[in-house]
């Protein structure tokens, strides 16, 4: 996971893109009434650099996530109640912001794989 | 360039060297000093740092906000300095004595202190302090004025229960303090000297965006600057006469005094205040926001803004917490009874 994927970091327009996404996405998110409920309380700016790290990690760009930062991030929201629906519109939101972006849809299956491998991490699998 | 020299970093009280070509990251890691850190390439920000003293290369503040840039916030795994840094923690400052000179009362409620600068402190006029007393009690608040002023003037809202703010309505002038800061990044950023300024001030939020607005006159800044001072009665609105006497000064500024509860004070606009940001943000021009006060009522405006458009990365926000007894304006006091 920790393996940059260079060639789709770079189609998608590497860290100007990511700069371009997370207002957008993170907007999508915290208008999704699925969702919403998850970011209450949480530090807005804090929660940005979050999104960041995320979409640089989906986007294929350099990381060094781990599993294990997925999973404890999310342990408190497994515990109330984040399961595979709000997983599912997390990476709608994100698809549909690749979308806005003006993204090609290969590309963003390409991101949507990345996103789906984390799944069992962050829903404490 | 990289200079043929090690450099040396201070952080804390350790001071490590930083070989050339070497970033600040590998050479934490390198003297085994914990800092998170996540893409290793100047994107994510989990590593950023502040330096208090030392210049910060270029490079190293991609991508960082402009005030950010100005408080010298910088990315660890992307910065390779060419010179030695003194580095903190973003907000962290250093602990330092100083002495209460002066108090007056600017209302019924809020009493301005004016405290003796310690020799090495330095901020940027709108950030804050912890005021700390002898026995550690530790209460922030922001700084009103500018650098280079006589005294550091902060401004106060006695709380009846508050067991800092009544103590310091009565504590001897002369009286030894310690202070901890600065913090904050609600700051005049000289990007942004042909925007338009939005600076939303809720209760004594109203203090530190005073200083902003001096910073940014004395900057010559170009722009517009609309200054909301927002409160739930308009008796509270505590600085809305000198502020709107600076506004006749300079054509470039206007002021907006917003009350759920005017109470007859002239000038003053009956309504909620989120209403009142919603307009002056979607004018004509993108704002830069700077919005300061209770914790609630920045949190939710900050929210909306965002929500309706603004960049978070023009958003600036100082959420008071702790303090927060007092209803927002815009959060409706309950029912008396």
């Amino acid at each position: 996971m920790s393996q940059a994927n260079t060639s789709l970091f770079e189609s998608i327009g590497g860290a100007a893109s990511v700069d371009a996404a997370v207002d957008i996405f993170y907007r999508k998110v915290l208008s999704d009434d699925r969702i919403n409920r998850f970011f209450d309380g949480v530090d807005m700016e804090r929660q940005a650099a979050k999104q960041k790290a995320f979409l640089t990690m989906v986007f294929g760009g350099p990381n060094h996530y781990t599993g294990k930062d997925m999973r404890s991030a999310h342990a408190h929201l497994v515990h109330d109640g984040l399961d595979d629906s709000h997983f599912d519109a997390v990476v709608e939101n994100l698809g549909a912001t690749l979308a806005e972006l003006g993204v090609a849809d290969e590309l963003i299956q390409q991101v949507a794989a990345i996103a789906e491998s984390t799944r069992a991490d962050v829903l404490s699998r | 360039m990289p200079g043929g020299r090690p450099v040396a970093l201070t952080f804390g009280d350790r001071v490590l060297d930083c070989q050339p070509g070497e970033t600040v990251l590998e050479a934490f890691e390198r003297h085994g000093v914990a800092l998170s850190s996540s893409c290793r390439s100047g994107t994510c920000q989990s590593c950023m740092l502040q330096a208090v003293k030392g210049s910060v290369p270029a490079a190293a503040a991609v991508g960082l906000k402009p005030a950010w840039r100005e408080l010298g916030y910088l990315l660890a795994c992307t910065c390779r300095p060419s010179g030695d840094l003194v580095l903190q923690r973003v907000g962290q400052g250093l602990e330092l004595p100083t002495c209460l000179l002066e108090r007056t009362w600017l209302s019924e409620e809020v009493i301005r202190l004016g405290l003796e600068p310690p020799g090495d402190f330095s901020f940027r006029a709108g950030q804050f302090v912890n005021l700390i007393r002898d026995d550690g009690l530790s209460r922030p608040y922001s700084l009103a004025g500018l650098p280079g002023d006589d005294s550091l003037e902060l401004h106060v809202r006695i709380l009846p229960d508050g067991a800092m703010s009544s103590w310091l309505a009565d504590a001897p002038l002369g009286t030894q303090l310690r202070l901890r800061g600065p913090s904050g990044d609600c700051v005049y950023a000289c990007d942004d000297r042909e925007h338009r300024l939005l600076l939303v001030g809720i209760g004594t939020g109203i203090a530190p965006l005073v200083g902003v607005t001096r910073d940014a006159l004395r900057q010559d800044h170009a722009g517009p600057i609309q200054i909301v001072h927002a409160a739930v009665r308009g008796t509270q609105l505590y600085l809305l006469e000198p502020l709107q006497q600076l506004a006749r000064q300079h054509p470039n500024v206007s002021v907006f005094g917003i009350a759920l509860h005017p109470e007859g004070v002239p000038g003053v606009l009956e309504g909620e205040l989120q209403g009142l940001v919603a307009r002056l943000a979607g004018g004509a021009s993108d704002p830069r926001v700077l919005l300061c006060g209770d914790a609630p009522m920045v949190n939710a405006l900050r929210r909306q803004l965002f929500l309706s458009g603004v960049s978070l990365g023009r958003i600036g926000a100082d959420a008071f917490v702790g303090s927060a007894q007092a209803p927002s304006p815009g959060l409706r006091p309950p029912p008396p009874g």
